[in-house]
Protein backbone atom coordinates (compact mmCIF):
# COMPACT_ATOMS: atom_id res chain seq x y z
CA UNK A 1 0.00 0.00 0.00
CA UNK A 2 1.32 3.47 -0.79
CA UNK A 3 1.65 6.31 1.70
CA UNK A 4 -0.98 8.30 -0.24
CA UNK A 5 -3.38 5.38 -0.08
CA UNK A 6 -2.87 5.10 3.68
CA UNK A 7 -3.29 8.83 4.24
CA UNK A 8 -6.58 8.80 2.34
CA UNK A 9 -7.77 5.88 4.44
CA UNK A 10 -6.74 7.71 7.62
CA UNK A 11 -8.62 10.84 6.53
CA UNK A 12 -11.66 8.78 5.54
CA UNK A 13 -11.63 6.96 8.86
CA UNK A 14 -11.40 10.20 10.84
CA UNK A 15 -14.36 11.61 8.88
CA UNK A 16 -16.38 8.45 9.38
CA UNK A 17 -15.65 8.40 13.12
CA UNK A 18 -16.51 12.05 13.61
CA UNK A 19 -19.68 11.69 11.54
CA UNK A 20 -20.53 8.56 13.56
CA UNK A 21 -20.94 6.60 10.34
CA UNK A 22 -20.67 2.99 11.52
CA UNK A 23 -21.04 1.51 8.05
CA UNK A 24 -18.28 3.67 6.64
CA UNK A 25 -15.98 2.76 9.53
CA UNK A 26 -16.56 -0.96 8.91
CA UNK A 27 -16.06 -0.54 5.18
CA UNK A 28 -12.80 1.36 5.57
CA UNK A 29 -11.40 -1.22 7.96
CA UNK A 30 -12.68 -4.34 6.21
CA UNK A 31 -10.14 -6.38 4.39
CA UNK A 32 -10.45 -9.82 2.86
CA UNK A 33 -6.74 -10.40 3.20
CA UNK A 34 -4.47 -12.12 5.66
CA UNK A 35 -4.01 -11.36 9.33
CA UNK A 36 -0.75 -9.56 8.59
CA UNK A 37 -2.68 -7.04 6.55
CA UNK A 38 -5.11 -6.55 9.37
CA UNK A 39 -2.18 -5.69 11.62
CA UNK A 40 -0.98 -3.28 8.99
CA UNK A 41 -4.38 -1.61 8.95
CA UNK A 42 -4.41 -1.18 12.70
CA UNK A 43 -0.89 0.21 12.79
CA UNK A 44 -1.09 2.31 9.65
CA UNK A 45 -4.72 3.43 9.57
CA UNK A 46 -6.43 3.08 12.94
CA UNK A 47 -3.68 4.25 15.26
CA UNK A 48 -2.78 7.34 13.18
CA UNK A 49 -6.48 8.24 12.95
CA UNK A 50 -6.88 7.95 16.73
CA UNK A 51 -3.69 9.95 17.24
CA UNK A 52 -5.04 12.71 14.99
CA UNK A 53 -8.32 12.75 16.92
CA UNK A 54 -6.31 12.99 20.14
CA UNK A 55 -4.26 15.84 18.69
CA UNK A 56 -7.39 17.77 17.74
CA UNK A 57 -8.82 17.25 21.25
CA UNK A 58 -5.57 18.51 22.72
CA UNK A 59 -5.64 21.64 20.55
CA UNK A 60 -9.28 22.22 21.48
CA UNK A 61 -10.91 21.68 18.10
CA UNK A 62 -12.70 18.47 19.06
CA UNK A 63 -14.97 17.90 22.05
CA UNK A 64 -14.79 14.99 24.49
CA UNK A 65 -18.18 13.77 23.23
CA UNK A 66 -16.65 13.31 19.75
CA UNK A 67 -13.54 11.63 21.15
CA UNK A 68 -15.77 9.26 23.13
CA UNK A 69 -18.05 8.37 20.22
CA UNK A 70 -15.01 7.79 17.99
CA UNK A 71 -13.72 5.37 20.62
CA UNK A 72 -17.04 3.55 20.81
CA UNK A 73 -17.19 3.13 17.03
CA UNK A 74 -13.59 2.02 16.63
CA UNK A 75 -13.95 -0.48 19.48
CA UNK A 76 -17.09 -1.93 17.89
CA UNK A 77 -15.43 -2.20 14.49
CA UNK A 78 -12.16 -3.70 15.68
CA UNK A 79 -13.91 -6.17 17.95
CA UNK A 80 -16.17 -7.31 15.11
CA UNK A 81 -13.55 -7.40 12.39
CA UNK A 82 -10.59 -8.75 14.32
CA UNK A 83 -11.77 -10.94 17.16
CA UNK A 84 -9.45 -11.27 20.15
CA UNK A 85 -8.26 -14.76 19.35
CA UNK A 86 -7.20 -13.86 15.86
CA UNK A 87 -5.01 -11.04 16.95
CA UNK A 88 -1.29 -10.90 17.52
CA UNK A 89 -0.58 -12.63 20.81
CA UNK A 90 2.33 -10.28 21.54
CA UNK A 91 -0.25 -7.56 22.02
CA UNK A 92 -2.00 -9.42 24.78
CA UNK A 93 0.27 -7.89 27.41
CA UNK A 94 -1.56 -7.76 30.66
CA UNK A 95 -3.12 -4.32 30.60
CA UNK A 96 -5.85 -3.00 32.86
CA UNK A 97 -7.81 0.23 32.99
CA UNK A 98 -9.46 1.55 36.13
CA UNK A 99 -11.19 4.68 37.37
CA UNK A 100 -10.29 5.53 40.91
CA UNK A 101 -13.03 6.28 43.42
CA UNK A 102 -15.46 7.88 41.04
CA UNK A 103 -18.64 6.89 39.25
CA UNK A 104 -17.74 9.10 36.28
CA UNK A 105 -16.03 6.52 34.13
CA UNK A 106 -15.85 8.34 30.81
CA UNK A 107 -12.08 8.77 30.79
CA UNK A 108 -11.40 5.12 31.55
CA UNK A 109 -13.97 4.04 28.98
CA UNK A 110 -12.35 6.16 26.26
CA UNK A 111 -8.84 4.92 27.05
CA UNK A 112 -10.03 1.29 27.00
CA UNK A 113 -11.78 1.84 23.65
CA UNK A 114 -8.70 3.43 22.10
CA UNK A 115 -6.46 0.62 23.35
CA UNK A 116 -8.85 -1.93 21.86
CA UNK A 117 -8.81 0.08 18.65
CA UNK A 118 -5.03 -0.25 18.63
CA UNK A 119 -5.29 -4.01 18.98
CA UNK A 120 -4.85 -4.44 22.72
CA UNK A 121 -7.17 -6.30 25.06
CA UNK A 122 -7.31 -4.36 28.33
CA UNK A 123 -9.06 -5.77 31.36
CA UNK A 124 -11.55 -3.16 32.54
CA UNK A 125 -11.70 -2.92 36.32
CA UNK A 126 -14.30 -0.15 36.26
CA UNK A 127 -14.65 1.88 39.44
CA UNK A 128 -12.36 0.75 42.25
CA UNK A 129 -11.04 2.06 45.52
CA UNK A 130 -7.27 2.34 45.82
CA UNK A 131 -7.09 -0.51 48.33
CA UNK A 132 -8.72 -2.94 45.88
CA UNK A 133 -6.13 -2.50 43.17
CA UNK A 134 -3.09 -4.38 44.44
CA UNK A 135 -4.82 -7.78 44.86
CA UNK A 136 -6.44 -7.35 41.45
CA UNK A 137 -3.26 -6.63 39.55
CA UNK A 138 -1.48 -9.47 41.35
CA UNK A 139 -4.26 -11.92 40.48
CA UNK A 140 -4.37 -10.84 36.83
CA UNK A 141 -0.58 -10.44 36.51
CA UNK A 142 -1.03 -6.95 35.13
CA UNK A 143 2.00 -5.22 33.63
CA UNK A 144 0.50 -1.87 32.63
CA UNK A 145 -2.15 -0.16 34.74
CA UNK A 146 -4.02 2.83 33.31
CA UNK A 147 -5.61 4.90 36.10
CA UNK A 148 -8.16 7.58 35.30
CA UNK A 149 -9.25 10.14 37.88
CA UNK A 150 -11.64 13.05 37.82
CA UNK A 151 -11.07 14.61 41.22
CA UNK A 152 -7.82 15.79 42.80
CA UNK A 153 -8.27 13.76 46.03
CA UNK A 154 -8.66 10.58 43.96
CA UNK A 155 -5.53 11.42 42.00
CA UNK A 156 -3.62 11.96 45.24
CA UNK A 157 -4.77 8.50 46.43
CA UNK A 158 -2.53 6.98 43.75
CA UNK A 159 0.45 8.06 45.87
CA UNK A 160 -0.69 5.68 48.61
CA UNK A 161 -0.46 2.64 46.35
CA UNK A 162 2.02 3.53 43.62
CA UNK A 163 5.10 2.18 45.43
CA UNK A 164 3.44 -1.17 46.09
CA UNK A 165 2.22 -1.39 42.52
CA UNK A 166 5.62 -0.46 41.12
CA UNK A 167 7.24 -3.08 43.33
CA UNK A 168 5.12 -5.64 41.51
CA UNK A 169 6.82 -4.55 38.28
CA UNK A 170 3.70 -2.80 37.07
CA UNK A 171 3.93 0.45 35.11
CA UNK A 172 1.42 3.08 36.19
CA UNK A 173 -0.02 5.35 33.51
CA UNK A 174 -2.34 8.11 34.73
CA UNK A 175 -4.71 10.61 33.15
CA UNK A 176 -7.70 12.80 33.86
CA UNK A 177 -8.56 16.39 34.66
CA UNK A 178 -6.28 16.92 37.70
CA UNK A 179 -3.25 15.89 35.66
CA UNK A 180 -4.13 18.34 32.92
CA UNK A 181 -4.13 21.22 35.39
CA UNK A 182 -0.97 20.27 37.26
CA UNK A 183 1.89 19.01 35.08
CA UNK A 184 3.82 17.88 38.17
CA UNK A 185 1.01 15.81 39.65
CA UNK A 186 1.99 12.60 37.84
CA UNK A 187 5.45 12.69 39.36
CA UNK A 188 3.99 13.59 42.76
CA UNK A 189 1.82 10.47 42.85
CA UNK A 190 4.52 8.14 41.55
CA UNK A 191 3.17 7.52 38.04
CA UNK A 192 5.46 6.27 35.29
CA UNK A 193 3.61 8.24 32.60
CA UNK A 194 0.92 10.88 32.32
CA UNK A 195 -1.41 10.85 29.32
CA UNK A 196 -3.24 13.98 28.23
CA UNK A 197 -5.32 12.34 25.49
CA UNK A 198 -6.69 8.85 24.94
CA UNK A 199 -4.35 8.31 22.03
CA UNK A 200 -1.42 9.19 24.30
CA UNK A 201 -2.26 5.93 26.04
CA UNK A 202 -1.41 4.00 22.87
CA UNK A 203 1.83 5.93 22.39
CA UNK A 204 2.81 5.46 26.03
CA UNK A 205 2.13 1.75 25.94
CA UNK A 206 4.06 1.22 22.73
CA UNK A 207 7.02 3.18 24.04
CA UNK A 208 7.08 1.30 27.31
CA UNK A 209 6.74 -2.02 25.51
CA UNK A 210 9.51 -0.98 23.14
CA UNK A 211 7.33 -1.51 20.10
CA UNK A 212 7.00 2.06 18.85
CA UNK B 1 -12.47 55.98 48.79
CA UNK B 2 -12.72 52.37 49.90
CA UNK B 3 -15.81 50.63 48.56
CA UNK B 4 -17.81 47.91 50.26
CA UNK B 5 -17.64 44.47 48.65
CA UNK B 6 -21.10 44.99 47.20
CA UNK B 7 -20.19 48.36 45.72
CA UNK B 8 -16.97 46.90 44.33
CA UNK B 9 -18.78 44.06 42.56
CA UNK B 10 -21.66 46.21 41.33
CA UNK B 11 -19.16 48.71 39.90
CA UNK B 12 -17.12 46.09 38.10
CA UNK B 13 -20.16 44.33 36.59
CA UNK B 14 -21.21 47.77 35.31
CA UNK B 15 -17.90 47.74 33.39
CA UNK B 16 -16.45 50.56 35.40
CA UNK B 17 -13.35 50.54 37.55
CA UNK B 18 -14.01 50.08 41.30
CA UNK B 19 -11.45 50.90 44.02
CA UNK B 20 -9.72 47.57 43.44
CA UNK B 21 -10.21 44.26 41.69
CA UNK B 22 -12.90 42.24 43.50
CA UNK B 23 -11.80 38.86 44.84
CA UNK B 24 -13.99 35.77 45.14
CA UNK B 25 -12.44 32.67 46.68
CA UNK B 26 -14.53 29.63 47.49
CA UNK B 27 -12.55 27.25 49.73
CA UNK B 28 -15.64 25.23 50.60
CA UNK B 29 -13.93 22.72 52.87
CA UNK B 30 -11.38 24.87 54.72
CA UNK B 31 -13.89 26.19 57.30
CA UNK B 32 -14.85 22.65 58.36
CA UNK B 33 -11.17 21.82 58.81
CA UNK B 34 -10.69 24.99 60.88
CA UNK B 35 -13.73 24.11 63.02
CA UNK B 36 -12.51 20.53 63.44
CA UNK B 37 -15.78 19.18 62.06
CA UNK B 38 -16.12 16.19 59.70
CA UNK B 39 -17.08 17.31 56.19
CA UNK B 40 -20.35 15.34 56.15
CA UNK B 41 -21.51 16.96 59.38
CA UNK B 42 -20.43 20.39 58.11
CA UNK B 43 -22.03 20.14 54.67
CA UNK B 44 -25.34 18.87 55.99
CA UNK B 45 -25.76 21.81 58.38
CA UNK B 46 -27.08 25.13 57.14
CA UNK B 47 -25.82 26.88 60.28
CA UNK B 48 -22.27 25.53 59.99
CA UNK B 49 -21.93 26.35 56.29
CA UNK B 50 -23.26 29.88 56.88
CA UNK B 51 -20.76 30.33 59.71
CA UNK B 52 -18.03 28.92 57.48
CA UNK B 53 -18.81 31.32 54.65
CA UNK B 54 -18.75 34.30 57.02
CA UNK B 55 -15.44 33.10 58.50
CA UNK B 56 -13.97 32.60 55.01
CA UNK B 57 -14.84 36.14 54.04
CA UNK B 58 -13.21 37.54 57.14
CA UNK B 59 -10.15 35.34 56.81
CA UNK B 60 -9.38 35.60 53.11
CA UNK B 61 -10.98 38.94 52.23
CA UNK B 62 -13.33 37.51 49.63
CA UNK B 63 -15.90 39.97 48.26
CA UNK B 64 -18.91 37.64 47.92
CA UNK B 65 -20.52 34.65 49.54
CA UNK B 66 -20.98 31.64 47.30
CA UNK B 67 -24.13 30.12 48.84
CA UNK B 68 -23.20 26.58 48.02
CA UNK B 69 -22.85 23.32 49.96
CA UNK B 70 -21.71 20.76 47.35
CA UNK B 71 -22.10 20.10 43.63
CA UNK B 72 -24.30 16.98 43.74
CA UNK B 73 -27.06 18.54 45.88
CA UNK B 74 -29.41 18.72 42.87
CA UNK B 75 -28.64 15.13 41.88
CA UNK B 76 -29.37 14.24 45.52
CA UNK B 77 -32.72 16.04 45.20
CA UNK B 78 -33.56 13.68 42.32
CA UNK B 79 -32.84 10.70 44.56
CA UNK B 80 -29.09 10.27 44.08
CA UNK B 81 -26.64 9.18 46.75
CA UNK B 82 -23.97 11.68 47.74
CA UNK B 83 -20.60 10.22 48.69
CA UNK B 84 -18.84 12.19 51.43
CA UNK B 85 -15.13 11.93 52.04
CA UNK B 86 -12.73 13.76 54.35
CA UNK B 87 -10.12 14.79 51.79
CA UNK B 88 -12.31 16.36 49.13
CA UNK B 89 -15.72 17.62 48.13
CA UNK B 90 -18.77 15.35 48.18
CA UNK B 91 -19.28 13.52 44.92
CA UNK B 92 -22.24 11.96 43.16
CA UNK B 93 -22.66 8.21 43.47
CA UNK B 94 -24.28 5.80 41.03
CA UNK B 95 -26.41 7.35 38.29
CA UNK B 96 -30.11 7.49 39.14
CA UNK B 97 -31.22 7.06 35.52
CA UNK B 98 -30.12 3.69 34.15
CA UNK B 99 -32.76 2.99 31.51
CA UNK B 100 -34.67 5.00 28.97
CA UNK B 101 -37.91 4.19 30.78
CA UNK B 102 -36.63 6.06 33.81
CA UNK B 103 -36.42 9.22 31.71
CA UNK B 104 -40.02 8.69 30.57
CA UNK B 105 -41.24 8.68 34.16
CA UNK B 106 -38.80 11.20 35.64
CA UNK B 107 -40.32 14.08 37.58
CA UNK B 108 -38.69 17.15 39.04
CA UNK B 109 -38.37 17.21 42.82
CA UNK B 110 -40.49 19.77 44.63
CA UNK B 111 -38.08 22.25 46.18
CA UNK B 112 -40.23 22.91 49.24
CA UNK B 113 -40.46 19.17 50.00
CA UNK B 114 -36.82 18.25 49.45
CA UNK B 115 -34.70 18.28 52.57
CA UNK B 116 -31.25 18.68 51.01
CA UNK B 117 -32.44 21.74 49.08
CA UNK B 118 -34.08 23.21 52.15
CA UNK B 119 -30.75 22.96 53.99
CA UNK B 120 -29.17 25.15 51.27
CA UNK B 121 -32.06 27.61 51.38
CA UNK B 122 -31.83 27.79 55.17
CA UNK B 123 -28.10 28.51 54.83
CA UNK B 124 -28.82 31.38 52.41
CA UNK B 125 -31.48 32.76 54.79
CA UNK B 126 -29.02 32.50 57.71
CA UNK B 127 -26.34 34.26 55.69
CA UNK B 128 -28.77 37.00 54.75
CA UNK B 129 -29.66 37.44 58.41
CA UNK B 130 -26.24 37.06 60.08
CA UNK B 131 -23.64 38.15 57.55
CA UNK B 132 -22.58 41.76 57.18
CA UNK B 133 -24.91 43.17 54.54
CA UNK B 134 -22.14 44.55 52.39
CA UNK B 135 -21.39 41.57 50.14
CA UNK B 136 -23.56 39.77 47.60
CA UNK B 137 -24.66 36.16 48.05
CA UNK B 138 -24.56 34.00 44.92
CA UNK B 139 -26.70 30.89 44.71
CA UNK B 140 -25.68 28.05 42.42
CA UNK B 141 -27.84 26.02 40.02
CA UNK B 142 -26.64 23.44 37.51
CA UNK B 143 -27.90 23.94 33.98
CA UNK B 144 -30.50 21.49 32.62
CA UNK B 145 -27.94 20.40 30.01
CA UNK B 146 -25.22 19.69 32.57
CA UNK B 147 -27.18 18.02 35.38
CA UNK B 148 -27.64 14.72 33.46
CA UNK B 149 -23.91 14.01 33.75
CA UNK B 150 -24.68 13.19 37.39
CA UNK B 151 -28.18 11.86 36.76
CA UNK B 152 -27.10 9.37 34.06
CA UNK B 153 -23.31 9.18 34.08
CA UNK B 154 -21.27 10.84 31.38
CA UNK B 155 -21.10 7.87 28.99
CA UNK B 156 -24.80 7.13 28.84
CA UNK B 157 -25.60 10.81 28.62
CA UNK B 158 -23.36 11.35 25.60
CA UNK B 159 -24.97 8.37 23.90
CA UNK B 160 -28.40 9.78 24.68
CA UNK B 161 -27.50 13.15 23.19
CA UNK B 162 -26.46 11.52 19.94
CA UNK B 163 -29.06 8.79 19.71
CA UNK B 164 -32.42 9.59 21.32
CA UNK B 165 -33.66 13.11 20.70
CA UNK B 166 -37.10 12.45 22.19
CA UNK B 167 -35.81 11.24 25.54
CA UNK B 168 -33.06 13.87 25.56
CA UNK B 169 -35.70 16.58 25.12
CA UNK B 170 -37.88 15.07 27.82
CA UNK B 171 -34.98 14.94 30.29
CA UNK B 172 -34.09 18.55 29.50
CA UNK B 173 -37.72 19.66 30.00
CA UNK B 174 -37.82 18.07 33.47
CA UNK B 175 -34.51 19.66 34.35
CA UNK B 176 -35.62 23.04 33.02
CA UNK B 177 -38.64 23.04 35.32
CA UNK B 178 -36.45 22.06 38.24
CA UNK B 179 -33.81 24.65 37.41
CA UNK B 180 -36.34 27.49 37.40
CA UNK B 181 -37.87 26.39 40.72
CA UNK B 182 -34.46 25.96 42.32
CA UNK B 183 -32.92 29.20 41.05
CA UNK B 184 -36.04 31.17 42.00
CA UNK B 185 -36.15 29.64 45.48
CA UNK B 186 -32.54 30.68 46.10
CA UNK B 187 -33.24 34.25 45.03
CA UNK B 188 -36.35 34.31 47.26
CA UNK B 189 -34.25 33.00 50.16
CA UNK B 190 -31.90 35.97 49.81
CA UNK B 191 -29.39 35.20 47.05
CA UNK B 192 -28.39 38.29 45.09
CA UNK B 193 -27.77 36.30 41.91
CA UNK B 194 -27.30 32.81 40.50
CA UNK B 195 -24.26 31.04 39.12
CA UNK B 196 -25.50 28.99 36.15
CA UNK B 197 -23.11 26.07 36.17
CA UNK B 198 -22.95 24.75 32.62
CA UNK B 199 -19.74 22.84 31.81
CA UNK B 200 -21.43 20.55 29.26
CA UNK B 201 -22.03 23.54 26.99
CA UNK B 202 -18.27 24.09 26.72
CA UNK B 203 -16.52 23.14 23.45
CA UNK B 204 -14.36 20.91 25.67
CA UNK B 205 -17.40 18.69 26.17
CA UNK B 206 -19.66 19.05 23.11
CA UNK B 207 -18.98 20.62 19.70
CA UNK B 208 -20.07 24.26 19.28
CA UNK B 209 -22.65 23.34 16.62
CA UNK B 210 -24.32 20.94 19.06
CA UNK B 211 -24.21 23.57 21.82
CA UNK B 212 -26.02 26.00 19.53
CA UNK B 213 -28.85 23.46 19.13
CA UNK B 214 -28.99 22.58 22.85
CA UNK B 215 -27.23 24.50 25.62
CA UNK B 216 -27.53 27.87 23.94
CA UNK B 217 -31.28 27.54 23.40
CA UNK B 218 -31.78 26.39 26.99
CA UNK B 219 -29.70 29.24 28.41
CA UNK B 220 -31.44 31.85 26.24
CA UNK B 221 -34.80 30.59 27.44
CA UNK B 222 -33.98 30.27 31.14
CA UNK B 223 -31.46 32.95 32.07
CA UNK B 224 -33.79 35.89 31.33
CA UNK B 225 -36.49 34.25 33.49
CA UNK B 226 -34.32 33.99 36.61
CA UNK B 227 -35.45 36.79 38.96
CA UNK B 228 -31.90 38.04 39.49
CA UNK B 229 -28.58 38.41 37.67
CA UNK B 230 -26.98 35.23 36.34
CA UNK B 231 -23.31 34.39 35.92
CA UNK B 232 -22.39 31.42 33.73
CA UNK B 233 -19.65 29.05 34.88
CA UNK B 234 -17.84 26.47 32.77
CA UNK B 235 -15.79 24.69 35.46
CA UNK B 236 -12.37 25.15 33.89
CA UNK B 237 -13.55 24.07 30.43
CA UNK B 238 -12.94 26.13 27.30
CA UNK B 239 -15.29 28.88 26.16
CA UNK B 240 -13.75 31.03 23.41
CA UNK B 241 -15.36 29.33 20.37
CA UNK B 242 -18.86 29.90 21.85
CA UNK B 243 -18.22 33.09 23.77
CA UNK B 244 -20.26 35.30 21.43
CA UNK B 245 -23.21 32.93 21.88
CA UNK B 246 -22.78 32.85 25.65
CA UNK B 247 -22.85 36.64 25.71
CA UNK B 248 -26.19 36.56 23.90
CA UNK B 249 -27.90 34.59 26.69
CA UNK B 250 -28.32 37.52 29.06
CA UNK B 251 -25.57 36.36 31.42
CA UNK B 252 -23.87 39.20 33.29
CA UNK B 253 -20.66 37.29 33.86
CA UNK B 254 -18.62 34.36 32.63
CA UNK B 255 -16.44 32.26 34.92
CA UNK B 256 -13.56 31.00 32.80
CA UNK B 257 -10.24 29.25 32.61
CA UNK B 258 -8.06 31.29 30.31
CA UNK B 259 -5.25 28.78 30.33
CA UNK B 260 -4.04 26.12 27.96
CA UNK B 261 -4.98 27.15 24.44
CA UNK B 262 -7.27 30.02 25.52
CA UNK B 263 -5.89 33.34 26.62
CA UNK B 264 -7.50 35.35 29.39
CA UNK B 265 -6.71 38.63 27.63
CA UNK B 266 -8.60 37.48 24.52
CA UNK B 267 -11.60 36.37 26.61
CA UNK B 268 -11.59 39.74 28.39
CA UNK B 269 -11.38 41.60 25.09
CA UNK B 270 -14.44 39.77 23.75
CA UNK B 271 -16.38 40.31 26.97
CA UNK B 272 -15.46 43.96 27.46
CA UNK B 273 -18.57 46.05 28.07
CA UNK B 274 -20.81 42.97 27.75
CA UNK B 275 -20.10 40.58 30.63
CA UNK B 276 -17.78 40.42 33.61
CA UNK B 277 -14.96 37.90 33.40
CA UNK B 278 -14.37 35.79 36.51
CA UNK B 279 -11.18 33.77 36.87
CA UNK B 280 -8.40 32.73 36.33
CA UNK B 281 -6.25 31.08 38.98
CA UNK B 282 -5.42 27.39 38.59
CA UNK B 283 -6.94 25.81 41.71
CA UNK B 284 -5.18 22.47 41.25
CA UNK B 285 -1.73 23.86 40.62
CA UNK B 286 -1.93 26.50 43.37
CA UNK B 287 -1.33 23.79 45.99
CA UNK B 288 2.38 24.28 45.29
CA UNK B 289 2.56 28.02 44.80
CA UNK B 290 5.05 29.99 46.84
CA UNK B 291 4.13 33.50 47.95
CA UNK B 292 6.42 34.89 45.25
CA UNK B 293 4.85 32.75 42.55
CA UNK B 294 1.36 33.66 43.73
CA UNK B 295 2.18 37.37 43.51
CA UNK B 296 3.64 36.92 40.05
CA UNK B 297 0.59 35.02 38.74
CA UNK B 298 -1.95 37.39 40.29
CA UNK B 299 -0.03 40.35 38.85
CA UNK B 300 -0.14 38.82 35.36
CA UNK B 301 -3.85 37.98 35.57
CA UNK B 302 -4.68 41.50 36.76
CA UNK B 303 -2.59 42.98 33.97
CA UNK B 304 -4.38 40.80 31.39
CA UNK B 305 -7.97 41.32 32.50
CA UNK B 306 -8.53 44.02 35.11
CA UNK B 307 -8.11 47.33 33.25
CA UNK B 308 -11.48 48.96 32.59
CA UNK B 309 -13.34 46.93 35.22
CA UNK B 310 -15.53 43.98 34.31
CA UNK B 311 -13.21 41.54 36.05
CA UNK B 312 -13.34 39.54 39.29
CA UNK B 313 -10.30 37.56 40.42
CA UNK B 314 -11.17 34.00 41.36
CA UNK B 315 -10.05 30.45 40.80
CA UNK B 316 -10.80 28.66 37.53
CA UNK B 317 -13.28 26.09 38.84
CA UNK B 318 -15.43 27.66 41.55
CA UNK B 319 -14.14 25.56 44.41
CA UNK B 320 -10.68 25.66 45.99
CA UNK B 321 -9.33 22.16 46.84
CA UNK B 322 -8.84 21.39 50.53
CA UNK B 323 -5.18 20.68 49.77
CA UNK B 324 -4.50 24.36 48.98
CA UNK B 325 -2.70 25.84 52.02
CA UNK B 326 -4.09 28.93 53.74
CA UNK B 327 -0.80 30.69 53.00
CA UNK B 328 -1.53 30.59 49.27
CA UNK B 329 -5.01 32.06 49.79
CA UNK B 330 -3.54 34.77 52.03
CA UNK B 331 -0.97 35.49 49.32
CA UNK B 332 -3.73 35.79 46.69
CA UNK B 333 -5.57 38.26 48.92
CA UNK B 334 -2.40 40.26 49.60
CA UNK B 335 -1.43 40.31 45.93
CA UNK B 336 -4.85 41.66 44.95
CA UNK B 337 -4.47 44.40 47.54
CA UNK B 338 -1.01 45.22 46.16
CA UNK B 339 -1.60 45.02 42.39
CA UNK B 340 -5.38 45.33 42.09
CA UNK B 341 -5.88 48.97 43.05
CA UNK B 342 -7.41 51.03 40.28
CA UNK B 343 -6.14 52.55 38.12
CA UNK B 344 -4.21 49.39 37.37
CA UNK B 345 -0.50 50.08 36.96
CA UNK B 346 1.04 46.62 36.54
Amino acid sequence: MTADFSQKKIDDLISALLNMDRLAVREILSTPHENAEKLYIIDSIVVPALEEIGRRWEEGTLAISQVYMAGVLIEEAITALYPYNEYDSSKKSKIATVVLEDYHMLGERIVAAYLIGAGYSPIRYGRRDAAELLPLIQKDEIKYLFISTLMLPSALKIREISDQISNEGVKIIVGGAPFRFDPDLGKEVGADRVCFTASDAITALREMEGTS
Amino acid sequence: MTMSSLERILTTISHKEPDRVPLILNPTMHPARDMGIPLKKYFTSSELVAQGLIATREKFGTDAYIGFHYSPVEYEAFGGEVIFREDGPPNSGRPIIRTGDEIDTLTAPVVEETECLQVVLDMIKTLKKDAPDDAPIFGVAISPLSLPVMQMGFEDYIRLIYSDEIRFNRLIEVNKRFFMDWATAQIEAGASGIIYYDPVSSPTIIPPELYRKTGLKIAKELIPKVPGPVVTGFASASVLPILDNVLSTGTVGVAVWGGGHEKLSEIKQKCAGKATVIGNLNGIEMRHWTREKTFSIVKQVISDAAPGGGFILSDNHGEIPLQVPDEVLFAIRDAVYEYGRYPISV
